[in-house]
């Protein structure tokens, strides 16, 4: 039997049946074997009453003849003439009147006097007999004489005193035992065992039959097993002391098992029956049910793999399996739009309904086929960010939807079609085989976006990048396409032009750029000398000592080759891992400084530092934790700022570089001159030091112009509070004008390159035994 | 009890006939000698007759006076009646019923066939011995004539004492008792030696009791 519901329902219903069956099977046979049981002892009862109301009268009829005899006065009178002839005759007479088969006379001493069968059967003294009779003289005996069972009475003749005495008897013979079976029901038998005498109403008697042997042993073949055939009741029949008679009642059981077997077959045959019934109806309702169960199982199976086509098949169900299936009805139903939703999100832009990149992807490489052509466009807003900063994202979503419907528009006409693959981007692939033709639809494209949208009852005019990139001249492969027309919109917004078209070689560029990235932040990682950091000296010009170091950041890669710190920092602050690069720089310096410090050597350093830098949040508490930990003097350091890191997210940062200051770190202006920084800014910046731009400073002996720049921005800073460095001082003749127009520090390769801290110490230490 | 008594008394009534054999040992014999009649249980028997042997009663049969034999109540009365040889017996019939008497004795088979109130004649016993008599009606009734041929005979009394008068010794004498269990008709002989007092024993049997069959009778009928 499986684990299943149908076998289940068919094990408790058919288990149910056979349990009701055993019980009921268990109590009839219980009850009836009792009943039978006890039937057959009430019919022995019966038969005992009956055999003794059979001999008493049999006893009673004894009685009357031998009264009768023994009451005759001729007979006494013959017996007492001892008239041997008439005594013979007179009992011949009377046992044929009373049908007695046995008359014997005996005289007082138990001699036999006279028979009214042959005489010389008879032992000569009977007197054993007599006495035993007469003590016993209360009822009929039962005796065996001359090899016969007889129920015999004594009576005795008187004249008036005993002179003889009579014995009357009847012969129990086969026709006896009959006769009480007729009247009893059962087997009767006569035993005297010690005689060897045995009679029974048993018709086919077997050979050398022993009734006791015989009934009490005697077994049928029933259903299971042998049983007795006869219940049997042994009654001690009156009789002499030595010579015991023994009535044997036995009562056929043979139909009474019948009487049960028949029933018992009854029994199983309803039971067989009623459990065939029970299979078969339960096995309907259980199919009933189940068919109903598999079904939905299989469309269960079926919704799993995705196909909510709903289709059931079943004869009338239960209400709780029609409510089932309504139930998984109206799941497929909402799971297969649920699904459709999902997989509709899945692949599309929720607000302009274009695919996303992820379906552009796949769409793309469905479409690339050898003979086709497509033109791929990425466009990019400009400046979408302000437009949600200021009016709010629901007017730069109105743009972003407006947008697309003109790129859709375009694209559709072309038999093309589009995705929105970023916040602020949109590509647009359509097929397109000349190179002029695209250059002019991209042109007509661009000319149409550009036109001015109306979202909100605004007016908003914004402006495009466009990449592009041909298939299948480009590229063969759609994610190889979708980052060339991404690196080409790139290049667009980077090189401010509205328009890019992918350049060979442009991503094996990127590609490398993105390697580089990857070293630097292994080698940031791993801290094993590729990145180092150099010191630039920097004169304090009043005093001609060397107070000030600008440190600056070099890496030389593992094979050797040296990476322009403009380039990897540009890469750094691209990718954000500026600030990674600048927790080095910051932990690095302050670690030196502290070296430095306990060298006895005295020198601010400078940090250059980017907006990133300032704008992360961390930064701050990492500089005092830094700090704190190399127990360095926040006034040994300066965060050197360009104008445009200053610039970009202008509160925040001006915030930030208080917080510095209030620290008493020292915040310098880097390459002050060349920027956009107007005066009226410089006067709100927190800085403490305005360090000129090189180029002021190269050429300052041979520019007039260049002296004047720098001698009044000297002076403007000083007017401002704030020290002033020259950077780039190359000769002599400009550190002295330099010195001459006040400046406070000058920092260039007429002093020293940067240098390595060791060079440094050695440098410093020459410097001044020279000075 | 009741019926020993009654026997007592019908004795008692008939004293002439003991007076008679009293008289006849008183005028033959000197010695007394004193008789106890015993059981085999030791218990004394009243009513056992001794007889000495050979002496022939001088009185001629013809001189002996007709002795009596009634029935009264179903019962021969009395039930031991001793005569002598030749002497005859009436029997009345006292009882408001009839009677068949009868006896099959070899001393004296007669029958009386139904009759009440005097039998028309009194019957003669010519042979000594014991004549048992019954009636064919009702079987209880037992009566014993004892017809002794000597003139010396006696009955033992209630303490089954007898005074015997004896002249010579020695003397051969017998004793009989109805509840003998010897046969009926035999007599115990033994010898007298000298007036020693005598204890003589005889076998007896309890008389059987009255009525067996009836009850046996009613049960057989299923009463």
């Amino acid at each position: 039997m499986g684990n299943n519901l149908r076998s289940r329902i068919t094990t408790l219903c058919v288990g149910l049946v056979l349990l009701t069956t055993l019980v009921s099977l268990l109590s009839f046979w219980w009850s009836t074997s009792k009943f039978q049981a006890e039937k057959v002892q009430q019919n022995i009862t019966v038969a005992q009453s009956v055999y003794k109301q059979y001999l008493k009268s049999k006893e009673g009829l004894l009685l009357t003849a031998a009264k009768v005899l023994t009451a005759d006065f001729g007979f006494k009178q013959a017996v007492a003439t001892r008239d041997a002839a008439t005594i013979s005759s007179v009992l011949y007479n009377h046992s044929q009147r009373i049908n007695a088969d046995l008359m014997l006379l005996l005289d007082l001493s138990g001699r036999l006097v006279s028979a009214n069968v042959n005489a010389q059967n008879f032992a000569d003294n009977l007197q054993p007999l007599m006495d035993e009779l007469l003590n016993n003289s209360e009822q009929s005996s039962f005796v065996v004489l001359n090899n016969q069972l007889y129920q015999v009475i004594l009576l005795p003749v008187k004249t008036p005193r005993t002179i003889a005495y009579s014995l009357v008897g009847f012969k129990i013979t086969s026709a006896v035992a009959t006769e009480l079976k007729s009247l009893t029901g059962m087997e009767v038998s006569f035993v005297a065992q010690l005689d060897d005498f045995a009679t029974s109403s048993l018709v086919s008697q077997p050979d050398n039959f022993q009734p006791i042997t015989y009934f009490t042993n005697k077994t049928t073949a029933r259903f299971f097993a042998e049983y007795l055939a006869y219940e049997n009741e042994q009654i001690a029949l009156p009789s002499l002391q030595s010579h015991p008679i023994t009535l044997l009642l036995s009562a056929d059981l043979t139909s009474s098992y019948r009487d049960i077997e028949q029933l018992l077959l009854t029994l199983i045959t309803l039971a067989v029956l009623t459990m065939l019934f029970g299979v078969i109806t339960s096995s309907l309702l259980a199919n009933n049910l189940t068919t109903g169960l598999s079904q939905l199982a299989v469309i269960a199976r079926q919704f799993a793999k995705g196909d909510y086509r709903f289709k059931f098949e079943g004869k009338k169900q239960s209400s709780e399996i029609e409510t089932l299936v309504n139930a998984f009805n109206n799941m497929g139903n909402d799971i297969n739009k649920r699904e459709q939703q999902i997989s509709f999100q899945a692949h599309h832009d929720t607000l302009t309904g274009f695919y996303n990149r992820s379906a552009m992807l796949d769409l793309l490489a469905k479409r690339l086929t050898n003979d086709a052509r497509y033109t791929l466009v990425a466009i990019d807003i400009k400046g979408l960010r302000h437009i949600n900063d200021k009016l709010g994202p629901q007017v730069g979503d109105g743009c972003l939807i407006a947008v697309a419907n003109r790129i859709r528009q375009f694209s559709d006409e072309l038999g093309g079609f589009h995705a929105r693959i970023g916040g602020d981007e949109f590509l647009t692939v359509y097929p397109c085989a000349e190179v002029e033709q695209v250059k002019c639809a991209v042109a007509d494209l661009l000319k149409q976006l550009q036109l001015a949208y109306k979202v909100k009852n605004l007016k908003i005019s914004l402006r495009f990048n466009a990449g592009i990139v041909q298939y299948p001249e480009q590229g063969t492969k759609a994610d190889d396409l979708m980052r060339r027309v991404l690196i080409a919109v790139d290049a667009a917004t980077t090189s401010q032009q509205s328009l890019h078209y992918y350049q060979d070689g442009e991503d094996e560029a990127h590609l490398d750029r993105l390697i580089m990235l990857d070293e630097l932040k292994q080698a940031i990682d791993d801290d094993n000398g590729q990145l180092f950091m150099t010191y630039q000296p920097k004169l304090n010009i009043k005093s001609q000592k060397i107070d000030k170091v600008e440190s600056l950041i070099r890496w030389q890669r593992k094979d050797g080759g040296w990476v322009s710190p403009e380039v990897f920092i540009d890469l750094a602050e691209q990718s954000g891992l500026i600030v990674e690069l600048t927790a080095w720089v910051v932990e690095t310096v302050i670690a030196q400084i502290a070296d430095w410090s306990k060298k006895d050597i005295h020198l601010q350093a400078a940090i250059n530092v980017s907006a990133q830098d300032i704008a992360h949040s961390g930064f701050h508490a990492s500089l005092v934790a830094t700090l704190n930990k190399y127990q360095v003097n926040p006034s040994s350091v300066t965060i050197e700022l360009t104008e445009r890191d200053m610039i970009e997210n202008e509160a925040q940062g001006i915030k930030a570089l208080e917080d510095l200051k209030t620290i008493g770190v020292k915040i310098s202006l880097d390459d002050y001159g060349v920027g956009q920084t107007s005066l009226g800014r410089l006067k709100m910046l927190p800085i403490d030091e305005l360090k000129l731009d090189k180029c002021f400073i190269l050429t300052l002996h041979e520019s007039q112009k260049d002296q004047y720049i720098v001698r009044s921005s000297i002076t403007l800073g000083h007017q401002l509070g704030f020290s002033v460095v020259a950077e780039g001082v190359e000769t002599a003749e400009s550190l002295s004008m330099l010195h001459e127009m006040q400046c406070d520090h000058a920092q260039g390769y007429y002093l020293s390159r940067p240098l390595k801290a060791q060079q440094l110490e050695q440098w410093l230490e020459e410097y001044q035994r020279v000075h | 009890m009741v019926m020993l008594e009654r026997a007592w008394q019908v004795i008692a009534k008939r004293r002439y006939l003991l007076a008679l054999g009293v008289l006849f040992s008183v005028s033959a014999f000197g010695n007394t000698i004193n008789l106890v009649i015993k059981d085999q249980h030791d218990q004394v028997l009243p009513n056992a007759v001794v007889e000495i042997n050979h002496l022939p009663s001088s009185k001629t049969s013809g001189n002996l006076p007709t002795a009596v034999m009634d029935q009264v109540d179903k019962q021969f009365s009395p039930e031991l009646l001793i005569v002598h040889q030749g002497q005859y017996v009436d029997f009345p019939n006292s009882d408001n019923i009839r009677h068949h008497v009868y006896s099959f004795s070899k001393a004296k088979p007669f029958q009386l066939k139904l009759y009440s109130g005097q039998p028309e004649e009194p019957i003669k016993f010519d042979n000594q011995g014991v004549v048992v008599l019954g009636c064919n009606i009702h079987d209880s009734m037992v009566g014993y004539i004892y017809v002794a041929n000597s003139s010396h005979v006696y009955t033992s009394n209630e303490q089954g004492q007898i005074k015997l008068q004896v002249d010579t010794f020695p003397v051969q004498a017998s004793v009989w008792h109805s509840l003998q269990t010897a046969p009926l008709d035999n007599k115990k002989q033994f010898g007298i030696e000298s007036t020693n007092p005598l204890s003589i024993t005889i076998n007896t049997s309890t008389p059987a009791p009255r009525n067996t069959f009836g009850s046996k009778f009613r049960k057989g009928n299923g009463q």
